[in-house]
């Protein structure tokens, strides 16, 4: 097994969150779908990420290739920031011009006091002159304080000019990073023809040149395992694993480095589905890509990644080397997700043991649940205390 | 069931059902007009379903599994045909079968559970409604008794909070619960027999793995006798006891779920078997070439030949007929003709049965 960790980080995600709001005022609702990930995906590894429907799996991709608009946290593509969400910004100004206000309370409450005190007694009082001298300190620590708030809320305002800016990455660059879609019939248009829709890209970049186009297209078409005739036929004419590697096709014409795989495989035949992993895996190694493949069949993920997120409920509970998932899960929706995986083997499956994963049993803590490195590549999910029982367990397994 | 007892009476007496046997299938063919021509759907489809057992019929899609499922419950598409063949139950030929006497049948006999739980329940229908529309209607129950029966059925498959869930709709339930609740409306008039056409197909791992929990469950207490059709061959490993795998409408191998797992001998067992990546092994997966047959013109022979490395001459000449491998165990392929070459499964000695078992 190659080790790719030590390689280039291809993306990375910091503190990715993407929020979903409907309906306004009183009746607004705001659905988390991806809360706090972070990960990132080095070059010419697949990475892949798994969990139930509804976890944020494909959210989390689609967010990635920016078909939502990031709510808050950062994704580097190549070490440029190509999305960069301004929500925690917006917060952290709200608290910083809070602090401001109640500083200014204090502040008033403060020479109140102290003019209540001052005229009790003496002008000529020592008491007098040191609460008037407290008056003028205080008056400057607040100018001060104000000051030093009003250059930080600076900084992040910029920073909210750069996130934007940042926000609108050059078509060029961002297009080495592509998607295949999840279900081959809806993600191609029935109007245009596969050379359409596969040349679609090129032209997108600004490509004029109808010949070079077309000896691209049939260079990619050749690469997915189909004809250079194919290219005049409309979608429908196709099955099921054909129109998949057309959706691949398109996403090849542009030389991508990156590639996001959502779900490529579980809308085709069971025959199809080995014919087009082979694919994937042939292009990964002749073109060094990199593949975040997104996935709920975990006997695929276990077969095509190296390395694994689990996600549950918008967050990613636990990363871990292929291997090492499979062999040391930890948390516990980790192993109730691997034991549900049929197998094909009657004798092993009449005598499985599924394991349930209730969240509510957890125990509340205090203290907020981090990801915690266990060992070496091994990341998992929990508050200190589960952490600790998570060490033991793996140290009595190994 | 006064009137069902009638029906018996009329029919004349084709049966040849004996002993365990519920449910038997002859020779069933059924095609379907298209503007293309006739689509051979099944062609010639033999198999017979004991008392309590599971039969998992596992195939690709377009292989006629479906259909065969349909023409059982007697809801095929209004441009299908059935060309030949019979399905026996109890005393009746089904496919000879009147739909006023199908009636009698089709849900209080014969319950189906379908691949989507979102399109097969109504959307602008209350749940409890949904549950106790055919208690009404056909046990004659009063709204009162059909409220109660129906809130049973929603716990015995384990829908929580059953009194407040009655009055919900169907988007307010996930895809697991969904599931559950088409489970209860197939179960509502406690059939004998019930046909599940991919009821996990549409839910993730997590959620399959409970609702094949359920049904084995409901299985044992309700003593069903159960047709699975799926494509998974782990939820197959799971569920069957019996199996028939299903290629270009033809049965190609059946025989126990343990035989055909461990000891399968169509090349197109083999392949789907080698095919699937959760055996425990890296490198290339052994992908079947090419694709299922059109099936507007079906193929002389053996369907599977264009893609079967292993086919000989005579397989594009003439269609094998079954050849015995055990008592329960037949399968349609000329390389158990005793004149064949000898060939060694390309699965026997993976890795992933004998990993398996030592776990």
């Amino acid at each position: 097994m190659v080790d790719y960790t030590k390689g280039e980080k291809v993306l990375e995600l910091k503190n990715v969150r993407q929020y979903f709001s409907s309906g306004w005022g009183r009746r607004k609702v705001v659905v988390k779908a991806v809360h706090n990930v972070s990960f990132d995906v080095y070059k010419g590894e697949v990475f892949g990420l798994v969990g139930e429907s509804g976890c944020g799996k494909t959210t989390t991709g689609r967010t990635i290739i920016k078909l939502y608009n990031i709510t808050d946290g950062d994704i580097y593509f190549k070490g440029q920031r190509i999305a960069s969400g301004i929500r925690g910004k917006k917060i952290a100004i709200r608290r910083a011009k809070e602090s401001i206000l109640d500083k200014k309370e204090e502040y008033k409450k403060f020479i109140i006091d102290t003019k209540s005190e001052m005229s009790k007694q003496d002008e000529s009082s020592n008491e007098y002159i040191r609460a008037q001298e407290d008056m003028k300190n205080a008056q400057e620590d607040l100018d001060k304080f104000i000051e030093e708030k009003r250059i930080e809320i600076g900084n992040i305002k910029k920073d909210i000019l750069r996130s934007k800016k940042d926000n609108n990455p050059s078509i060029e660059f961002i297009t080495k990073m592509q998607m295949i879609f999840q279900d081959p019939i809806d993600s191609l248009n029935p109007r245009m023809t596969a050379r359409e829709i596969i040349s679609e890209g090129l032209i997108i970049r600004g490509e004029k040149n109808q010949e070079f186009m077309t000896k691209e297209v049939e260079r990619v078409l050749g690469l997915v395992g189909l004809l250079p005739e194919h290219a005049n036929r409309y979608p429908h004419e196709f099955s099921g694993g054909q129109r998949q590697r057309i959706g691949i096709a398109r996403a090849l014409i542009v030389n991508p480095e990156l590639i996001i795989a959502d779900e490529p495989i579980s809308a085709l035949d069971v025959s199809i589905q080995a014919q087009v992993i082979n694919l994937l895996n042939e292009l990964r190694e002749k073109f060094e890509l990199t593949i975040l493949f997104i996935a709920h069949n975990l006997s695929v993920v276990k077969y095509f990644c190296n390395r694994i997120g689990v996600m549950y409920y918008g967050r990613l509970v636990e990363i871990a080397p292929t291997e090492e998932l499979f062999e040391h899960p930890l948390h516990p929706y980790t192993k109730s997700l691997l034991s549900a995986v049929p197998l094909p083997d009657p004798d092993y499956e009449k005598h499985r043991k599924r394991i349930y994963y209730n969240p509510s049993l957890r125990k509340f803590t205090p203290e907020k649940p981090t990801m915690v490195e266990i060992v070496p590549g091994h990341f998992v999910y929990g508050s200190p205390d589960e952490i600790e029982v998570y060490r033991k367990e793996l140290a009595e397994k190994k | 069931m006064d009137e069902y007892k009638k029906v018996l009476v009329n029919e004349e007496k084709t049966t040849q059902l004996s002993g365990e046997t519920i449910l038997k299938v002859e020779n069933l063919t059924i095609s379907f007009r298209t503007p293309g021509g006739l689509v051979r759907a099944v062609r010639g489809v033999d198999f017979e379903l004991k008392k309590g057992e599971t039969l998992c019929i596992v195939g690709e899609s377009g292989s006629g599994k479906s259909v065969t499922s349909r023409a059982i419950m007697g809801i095929l598409a209004g441009n299908a045909i059935i060309d030949d063949g019979h399905i026996y139950y109890k005393d009746l030929d089904l496919t000879r079968c009147e739909e006023k006497d199908f009636y009698q049948i089709r849900g209080s006999q014969i319950g189906m559970i379908f691949q989507d739980p979102l399109s097969s329940l109504n959307p602008i229908m209350k749940i409890g409604k949904q549950l106790t529309e055919t208690l009404i209607l056909k046990n004659n129950m009063n709204k009162h008794d059909a409220k109660k029966k129906a809130l049973e059925l929603m716990q015995d498959v384990g829908i929580p909070q059953a009194e407040k869930r009655y009055y919900q709709y169907p988007f307010q339930f996930s895809g697991g619960m969904r599931q559950r609740i088409v489970i209860a409306i197939a179960l509502a008039m406690e059939p004998e027999i019930l046909i599940c056409d991919e009821p996990t197909t549409a839910l993730d791992v997590t959620i399959q793995a409970q609702i094949l929990d359920l049904i084995n469950n409901l299985k044992e207490k309700r003593n069903l006798s159960i047709i699975f059709i799926t494509h998974d061959l782990g939820v197959v490993a799971n569920m069957a006891d019996r199996i028939a795998v299903m290629y270009a409408g033809k049965i190609v191998e059946y025989g126990k779920s343990e035989e055909v797992f461990y000891d399968p001998r169509h090349p197109y067992t083999w392949a789907l078997l080698e095919s699937m990546p959760a055996l425990e092994r890296k490198g290339r997966l052994n992908a079947i070439p090419g694709t299922p047959p059109n099936m507007l013109f079906p193929p002389k022979g053996d369907a599977f030949a264009p893609r079967n490395r292993y086919a000989m001459q005579i397989d594009y000449e003439e269609h094998p007929p079954f050849f015995k491998v055990s008592d329960t165990h037949y399968a349609a392929t000329w390389l158990l003709h005793p004149n064949a070459p000898k060939i060694e499964s390309p699965i026997k000695d993976k890795a992933f049965t004998s990993k398996m078992k030592e776990k």
